[in-house]
């Protein structure tokens, strides 16, 4: 049974309503505006997100994703879903020069990432098991995977495990925000969707936006040091390593892998949050510039890209037009 | 039939879903009920719908949001989208008037394999915070 808050947004216009659910390993929420669209919108959401688990999880098994890693070296044949997944990586990783890089899997395996993250309940982690064939790290590369839609396959190359956790997530909220604007049918509600803290736009947002919190985790509870800012379109997405670490023999490791060394990259930043057309874009790019480091706001700024950047000494440096910055709505 | 408005603006953005989304609530913030715009500007959404109907040129249309008034011109599109949102395209010099046709909504686990029919559906944990949150996972 699906139960819901109603909570009112102020300065937003017309009620809004949101609701969350525990998935990928992290909450999962959708948000609407007028509230008497969020039971449809609620159950929309329900149903997709067991759909890109089942395509795009790497913890399973039985997952699309799981499987083409399991048979790398030859076609598999996996659903559209996961198809469409997998092609956003690899143009994502086209986008970002390599930087969001979804062959990275391996990588992050052998750092210790090799199971869902509340399933690692001992933080202190040994060394896992290697990844038989695994390439040397810088060696792998995106170009070699490859999508045919007209089989419905994808190839994943010999000894390289995709792993889409840079982008999935994103592409998921994006996919779901359209999938519930289309079945509320009514052009002046705004839809709001997250996945683990990457936010997809849709339809007629309030008329003075909506007011997002920018939090270095998911779950962190509101603070008065907390920035907001105004979306009305597009995506937001924020990378961060203050959470989704843990030890491997000792050696402190986070989820970000830089691509080049197959280890987890370094931190220049504390919060890294980009606006985009799109939340798979914006995760997409808050992933390469963190992996980015020092060099992130010229690449950043160079490419017309909004962002936000939040240093480990807590400077605070904005790319292009930065973004919409607004006070507290509480 | 209600204030007729230029898109303007919105043609500056190159992101289709941003410009239909941009004409959508100027249309509602000025209680207009007809937005005028080059098909072409306004991207590949309208394009999509307006390439369907080979009576619509792709210079000029008048898309109106909800049933047309009464004596009104216009053509249908068959975009299955714009259907749903009983959009229609209208031109100059074309006279029929079709009904939008009402869709099922196209829930993407119903197109999905049977493996997903197999898995949990998600139960709502609850009350979500008033706002979203943009932040790492």
């Amino acid at each position: 049974m699906l139960t819901s808050s109603t909570d009112s947004v102020p300065n937003a216009g017309p009620k809004t309503a949101g609701t969350t659910f525990a998935a990928f390993g992290t909450s999962v929420g959708v948000w609407v505006a007028p509230a008497r669209h969020l039971a449809r919108a609620s159950n929309v959401l329900a149903q997709w997100i067991p759909v890109v688990d089942q395509a795009c999880s790497r913890f399973r098994e039985d997952s699309d994703l799981s499987r083409a890693n399991r048979n790398a070296g030859h076609p598999t044949r996996v659903s559209g879903v996961c198809l469409d997944a997998v092609a956003t990586a690899l143009l994502l990783a086209d986008a970002t020069d390599g930087w969001c890089d979804p062959t990275i899997g391996a990588a992050v395996i052998a750092a210790g990432y090799d199971r869902s993250f509340t399933e690692l309940s001992n933080p202190a982690r040994t060394q896992p098991e290697p990844v038989a064939g695994r390439p040397a790290p810088g060696q792998s590369d995106w170009r070699e995977v490859a999508v045919d839609r007209l089989t419905s396959t994808i190839t994943v190359p010999a000894g390289v495990r995709l792993d889409l956790g840079a982008t999935a997530k994103g592409w998921a909220a994006d996919m779901a925000a359209r999938l519930i604007h289309e079945a509320v049918d009514d052009p002046h509600c705004g839809i709001c969707v997250s996945a683990g803290g990457d936010l997809a736009f849709a339809g007629c947002p309030p008329p003075d936006g909506w007011p997002v919190r920018i939090a270095p985790h998911v779950d962190d509870a509101p603070t008065s040091q907390d920035a907001w800012i105004r979306m009305r379109w597009g995506g937001v997405a924020t990378s961060a390593t203050s959470r989704r670490r843990w030890t491997l023999s000792g050696v402190p490791k986070h989820h970000l892998i830089d691509p080049r060394t197959g280890q987890p990259a370094a931190e220049s930043w504390r919060l890294v949050t980009v606006q985009a057309e799109s939340a798979a874009t914006a995760d997409a790019v808050a992933t390469a510039a963190f992996l980015l480091g020092e060099q992130a706001p010229v690449w950043l700024g160079s490419r017309g890209i909004r962002s936000r950047l939040v240093g480990v000494d807590g400077t605070v440096i904005s790319t292009a037009a930065g973004l919409d910055m607004r006070t507290c709505p509480c | 039939m209600g204030e007729t408005m230029n898109v303007g603006d919105a043609e500056s953005t190159h992101n289709p879903l941003q410009r239909r989304d941009e004409t959508v609530c100027r249309l509602r913030r000025a209680k207009a009920s007809v937005v005028t715009a080059s098909v072409a500007a306004l991207g590949a959404f309208f394009y999509q719908a307006a390439s369907s109907s080979s009576s619509v040129g792709p210079e000029q249309a008048v898309i109106l949001l909800h049933e047309p008034p009464s004596g009104s011109t216009g053509v249908a599109t068959s975009h299955p989208r714009l259907e749903r949102r009983r959009v229609l395209l209208r031109a100059a010099g074309h006279s029929t008037v079709r009904p939008a046709v009402e869709q099922p909504v196209a829930v993407p686990s119903q197109a999905a394999s049977s493996q997903a029919e197999a898995s949990t559906t998600p139960a709502a944990t609850g009350a979500a915070d008033a706002f979203p949150v943009t932040a790492a996972s």
